[in-house]
């Protein structure tokens, strides 16, 4: 199953993109911001071989 | 630590996870980072507020592209690189860059803006870039914007219903919804008037059109590719071309070199349109020695056009099984004859025997083509570069004919 990271700083987003991933059929995992994403996908890497995508909102 | 910012991230991901794709959201405000963002290797962006659907296809063609493309990764990175495009010639450095740019842009959905001067291939590689893609099976549509008036291309591009003007005695299926699923190529999108661009940004962004005299909207799925032989920067500058559309554009821009400037493809180029014009015989003719000289000695202004042309003509009057100079164009012959002139009057050659008049000559026609391919053949500011009338530089131009005012419309 593709693996999906959402980054966003806003949580509501996060939960709201989670459930819609979710619902379709896609695994996703979350990030409130760069560091802790950037922590997560180096985990899942080294965990699993399945490809990952990243979907993040852009912060302004 | 303080909270990393996006653009960091995203550079951060793209130096550890190559291979990731990654989706931007992004507000409409800041659409030209993530244009920047596309160019350095960003899979697809979306504009707020988006579609929970059109959210749900974006990452589902970034799954599929994962998919196809596992292999891709792992293969070697030193490699050379190869490319299977049909109809795609290329050995030049700058042509290779554009190959390598049709293979990363393919199997996304992004519009792509392909620049050229005539006859350089644009639509050969709009095709190229349909062909490889995942849309490839699924209809290419051309239209070529300069070539109908301003409210005919409104009904073809959109469609129109039954009674919307005097004359629509039934709804019509617009060209958006014929290539619906595939690619929409759009030729000499500078000449696309601003209401229409307006229009057109709206299919873009909503992906959805509304027939003329319409009241319901008719969601499409159409990758664009434009085209143009226009500087479309320069016209955004002076407002004849919408600066919203030409961002929405310019995600991907191909620049397509002049042939000219392209010269060790010129014969590759011949043998692949020889192998072509000749495909049911049995032996390919061959290019003799001198043809293939003044092949490459040509400036070739109607560019790969111009020379598949010359192949052609070369190829009905075809005696044996081989080409030889007299069977090209005479405009190519007596340009390449005086290509040779001059350079023999450049190093001094002992033996020439032109004139200082003819010398003169040949030198203001050298200015006057350089001028004029410096403004992409538009006559009036090359006049203007030149500081002579209009009525004179006509004069100039056919003054050397023949080939003077043939090679100008050999441009269009």
């Amino acid at each position: 199953m593709t693996k999906i990271l959402i980054v966003d700083d806003e949580a509501r987003i996060l939960l709201l993109l989670q459930s819609l991933l979710k619902a379709n059929g896609f695994e996703a995992a979350t990030a409130r911001d760069g560091n802790q994403a950037l922590e997560l996908q180096k985990k899942t890497l080294s965990t699993s071989s399945s490809p990952t995508c990243a979907c993040r909102r852009w912060m302004e | 630590m303080s909270p990393m910012d996006g653009m960091t991230l995203f550079h951060e991901i793209k130096a550890i996870f190559p291979a990731m794709p990654v989706i931007l959201l992004t507000a409409y405000a800041s659409v030209e980072t993530a244009i920047e963002a596309m160019k350095s290797g960003a899979f697809d962006y979306l504009t707020k507020p988006f579609k929970v659907d059109e959210m749900l296809e974006t990452v589902r063609r970034a799954e599929a592209l994962l998919k196809s493309n596992s292999v891709v990764v792992a293969a070697d990175p030193n490699a050379p690189l190869r490319y299977q495009f049909e109809n795609l010639i290329a050995t030049n450095a700058t042509m290779l860059q554009v190959c390598e740019m049709i293979q990363r842009v393919a199997p996304t959905a992004a519009t792509v803006l392909i620049n050229g001067e005539s006859g350089t291939g644009k639509e050969v590689i709009a095709r190229t870039i349909h062909n490889t893609s995942p849309r490839k099976e699924k209809p290419w549509v051309a239209v070529n914007c300069a070539a109908l008036p301003e409210n005919l291309l409104e009904s073809e591009m959109f469609g129109h219903v039954k009674g919307a003007f005097t004359g629509a005695a039934s709804d019509k299926e617009g060209l958006f919804e014929t290539a619906n699923g595939g690619t929409l190529f759009l030729d000499e999108i500078s000449s696309l008037p601003l209401m229409l661009q307006g229009k057109l940004l709206r299919v873009l962004q909503e992906k959805e059109i509304r027939r003329v005299g319409g009241t319901t909207n008719i969601a499409v799925d159409v990758r664009v590719i434009a085209a143009s032989n226009t500087n479309l920067e320069q016209m955004v500058v002076q407002g004849t071309f919408r600066a919203d559309l030409y961002y929405r554009f310019a995600v991907i821009t191909l620049d397509i070199p002049p042939l000219r400037e392209r010269p060790e493809d010129i014969l590759p180029l011949a043998r692949h349109f020889i192998n072509a014009e000749t495909s049911d015989c049995k032996v390919h003719p061959t290019l003799s020695q001198e043809a293939a000289d003044v092949l490459v000695s040509y400036k070739w202004p109607g560019n790969v056009r111009e020379l598949e042309n010359a192949i052609k003509h070369a190829v009905i009057f075809l005696q044996d099984g081989t080409i030889t100079p007299d069977l090209l164009p005479p405009r190519i012959l007596s340009r390449a004859q005086e290509a040779k002139v001059q350079r023999a009057t450049a190093t001094g050659a002992a033996n020439t025997n032109t004139s200082l008049k003819g010398f003169l000559k040949l030198k203001e026609k050298e200015y006057l083509e350089q001028i004029l391919s410096s403004t992409n053949g538009d006559k009036e500011k090359a006049a203007q570069t030149l500081q002579v009338s209009l009525a004179t530089l006509y004069r100039k131009l056919s003054e050397d004919a023949p080939g003077g005012e043939d090679r100008l419309a050999a441009q269009d």
